[in-house]
């Protein structure tokens, strides 16, 4: 059995497309829950209507997904800037 | 950027302080009232980036009949506060709520635009939530048979979905196809005689969106 490190080109064409369609429902969701917490909102009670969305989802797997997208944000928001292929040195 | 991104109009920013008052401690599905008013205002603003800010002050505040303080002369504060386009929304949106529960048929209102974009983003978030629920109930027909009064409003949400579709911008019309048709998928299902769906499936078709549950956030952000 042939075995590649890449993903069928199918697979990553759809995850490209679930990926942004996911990451602007994350977006979204984040805007929502950051205006909120700006009107006083408690914590506990954004959580809840976050769950509230997730768990409305149609699926686990969709669920999945954005918690999925939201963890990828999460990451890239945290990572310093990276330094640019053409900088010195690289 | 979204229609509540900051920097906010003073009017906009203004409903949300509103909004926020009169919503503090109402709790809707579990959930806080505000979260409802804030997915609908972002929801318009997925399909009409560009809506004025009374447009988008008056979705934040649609609900305001319902959980302004009731010794507040609420016509009066609106109009004052954030003028008299936010008033005329609000309460067409309030009487849309009430036809819903005594009429059978919608009287869509399409010559004012705003009031039409604001309940059809109302209905979007309100249908995906149901349905939502629905879809993770244990079991589906007891869950639409305990819930007679939405089956019966089904063939509404269709009509209006006829009515306003010419009227809506394209994407908006698909995202309110969508949990039409599947409202009415459902409910038939369960052996409610709906309306024939045929026109508003190939609604949803044409757009693409059958099979997705977003929350009303749709991927036109």
């Amino acid at each position: 059995m042939r075995r590649s490190k890449d993903a069928p080109p199918g697979i990553v064409a759809a995850a490209e497309q679930d990926f942004a369609e996911f990451r602007d429902r994350v977006s979204l969701a984040r805007e929502s829950a950051r205006i909120l917490l700006e009107q006083d909102v408690p914590e506990l009670d954004v959580f809840a209507e976050l769950y509230r969305m997730l768990t409305r989802e149609a699926s686990p797997q969709h669920a999945a997904a954005l918690a999925a997208a939201a963890i990828v944000r999460l990451a890239q928001s945290q990572q310093p800037a990276r330094r640019m292929s053409s900088e010195p040195g690289s | 950027m979204t229609v509540l991104s900051r920097p906010r109009h003073p009017i906009v920013a203004d409903a949300l302080v509103l909004a926020g008052e009169w919503c503090r401690g109402q709790v809707v599905d579990g959930a806080p009232a505000l979260g409802h008013a804030v997915r609908v205002a972002l929801v318009l603003g997925c399909h009409i980036p560009a809506a004025a800010p009374e447009l988008v002050a008056a979705v934040l505040l649609h609900d305001s009949p319902e959980y302004a303080p009731k010794d507040l002369d609420l016509d009066a504060l609106l109009t004052v506060r954030l003028g008299p386009a936010v008033t005329r929304i609000v309460r067409g949106l309030e009487r849309e709520h009430t036809a819903l529960d005594q009429r059978p048929a919608p009287d869509v209102t399409t010559e004012d635009r705003w009031t039409l974009y604001a309940s059809a983003a109302d209905k979007i978030v309100s249908l995906l939530s149901i349905l939502g629920r629905a879809a993770r109930a244990p079991d589906r027909a007891a869950y639409w048979r305990s819930r007679r009064a939405f089956v019966d409003r089904v063939p509404y949400f269709a009509a209006f979905h006829t009515a306003a579709k010419p009227h809506l911008p394209p994407s908006m019309a698909g995202d309110l196809a969508r949990p039409v048709v599947r409202a009415e998928q459902a409910t038939t299902l369960t052996g409610r005689a709906g309306t024939n769906p045929a026109s508003t499936t190939d609604d949803a078709k044409a757009t693409g969106e059958m099979n997705d549950d977003s929350d009303g956030a749709s991927a036109n952000a």
